[in-house]
């Protein structure tokens, strides 16, 4: 029995992104294809997304022109391509701050949106340093955040303190504080409706890019698997590491459970397809009922 | 004439929402060609653009945490009172700012802005004070300031609302890749 479908919508990408943003000290070893997608969830009469991507009318020229993001979609074209719409959307889950993950609210005009408390009280103060240690400040638009208050004064966005379960049914939201950002947040969906569920998934934001930050090769030490955090954190890799085991933990140790959504060869784990666009689906489940979208 | 300036301010900051036309519509001003734009302007705007960039984050982030938690302690936070102090320096920086040469209308512009966040501040004390919290008025005005500061951009200069360097998206400009 599976409550939730989960897919992985791929809305650009960046052709050759340099490894070492993916995976902490992999240097010089070239680049990867970093594709740009969110997650969508439905089910129990719900569709929630994970992170709301950006809006190329405010950032696409430059995107393109300077990092060679390429073929960016509408949330309305993307969303098609499993039969929906961006007003079918009645909640949303921000894992982050950042442009490419909060940077296009307003396409989703019914939605209920999410964001840890935390994420934003330490913007708020990392904006206040000297132009010096601006590093802390990078990839976050102060109008997203404009455009949060005016959510907010909606009644459409709500501020997580911590961990929150059942937001909703069967659906938990956690938070690694100090990580990739300062209120990181990743979604935990228990599929079989369990408390402790033995079909459980984990979409993970920017916690873990691709798979080698979960089963990253370990010889060196003298295991067959181990950790290696993201190549990014305004937090610590410390922090990284012990988020990627919480997730571990929650899905009982099952690495293929833990969706990187900036993971190009999901499309080589989950049942995927190209759409007309060239943009990837990925199926990650679904639900007892639901048709395919990749077949 | 100030008496006319202030009109104006009023009637963008308080008849307009932030997301009107009239007021998101602001004129982009000449997306500058730097050769137009005299040598000095990164360095004599960068500070104030890049000071008001961050005030704006601050003074929206604060609206945020208090129009979602209602709480009015919001602005007894130390970080109010830090970006009044900002706020104070930055306005005075610009008051002695020598416009460079082709970018008179971005200074103006920025001068504009600086007004609008401390009538941001303003509003959300305002806020805080009354019966049922609502910072619609201060979010109208932090937003119009947005406006008026991504119209200064020239991101050929480095006068840009988001950092990208090292964002998900940043593998090195296209350049430094060809």
């Amino acid at each position: 029995m599976a409550d939730y479908s989960i897919w992985v919508l791929e809305y650009a990408f960046v052709t050759k992104y340099h490894k070492s943003g993916v995976l902490y000290g992999a240097h010089n070893e070239g680049y990867v294809k970093l594709p740009y997608c969110y997650a969508l969830i439905k089910g129990k009469n719900h569709v929630a997304m994970v992170d709301v991507g950006f809006n190329n009318k405010e950032y696409g020229k430059t995107l393109g022109d300077r990092f060679g993001v390429e073929n960016w979609r509408s949330p309305k074209d993307i969303l098609a391509g499993v039969g929906l719409s961006p007003a079918d959307v009645d909640t949303v889950f921000i894992t982050h701050s950042h442009f490419d993950h909060f940077g296009n609210v307003e396409d989703f005009p019914k939605a209920t949106f999410y964001i840890q408390e935390r994420e934003i009280a330490k913007w708020v103060w990392a904006m206040s340093l000297p132009d010096r240690m601006r590093w802390m400040m990078v990839a976050v638009d102060p109008g997203d955040i404009i455009r949060g208050v005016d959510l907010a004064r909606q009644k459409r966005l709500f501020c997580v303190n911590g961990s929150l379960e059942n937001v909703l049914p069967s659906i938990d939201l956690n938070v690694a504080y100090d990580s990739h950002t300062f209120g990181s947040m990743w979604v935990h969906v228990r599929n079989d409706g369990k408390s402790q569920s033995s079909d459980a998934w984990v979409l993970a934001g920017d916690l873990v890019y691709v798979f080698e930050n979960i089963e990253g090769p370990g010889a060196v030490v003298d295991v067959d698997q181990m950790y290696v955090p993201v190549g990014l954190a305004v937090g610590s890799q410390e922090n990284l590491v012990m988020a990627t085991e919480a997730m571990m933990k929650s899905v009982g140790y099952e690495a293929r459970r833990v969706i990187p959504i900036h993971e190009e060869r999901l499309k080589d784990r989950f049942p995927s397809r190209i759409t007309s666009e060239g943009l990837r689906i990925s199926e990650i489940c679904l639900a007892d009922g639901e048709k395919s979208r990749v077949r | 004439m100030a008496n006319r300036g202030r009109d104006a301010l009023d009637r963008m900051t308080m008849v307009h929402r932030w997301d009107c036309p009239a007021v998101a519509s602001e004129p982009a001003l000449p997306p500058a060609e730097v050769a137009d734009v005299d040598m000095a302007a990164p360095t004599v705007l960068r500070r104030p653009y890049d000071g008001l960039r961050r005030l704006i984050g601050q003074a929206a982030g604060l609206l945020l945490l208090a129009q979602a938690s209602r709480q009015r302690e919001i602005v007894d936070l130390p970080a109010i009172a830090v970006a009044r102090e900002q706020w104070k320096e930055i306005t005075a920086e610009l008051a002695s700012l020598n416009a460079p040469q082709g970018c008179e209308r971005h200074a103006a512009h920025l001068v504009q802005a600086a007004r609008l966040i401390g009538a941001c501040l303003d509003a959300l004390d305002a806020a805080a004070a009354r019966e049922v919290m609502d910072v619609s008025l201060a979010l109208d005005r932090v937003a119009a300031a947005y406006r008026l500061a991504q119209s200064c951009s020239i991101e050929r200069l480095g006068l840009t609302m988001v950092d990208f360097r090292q964002s998900c998206c940043n593998c090195a400009p296209m350049k430094a890749r060809a």
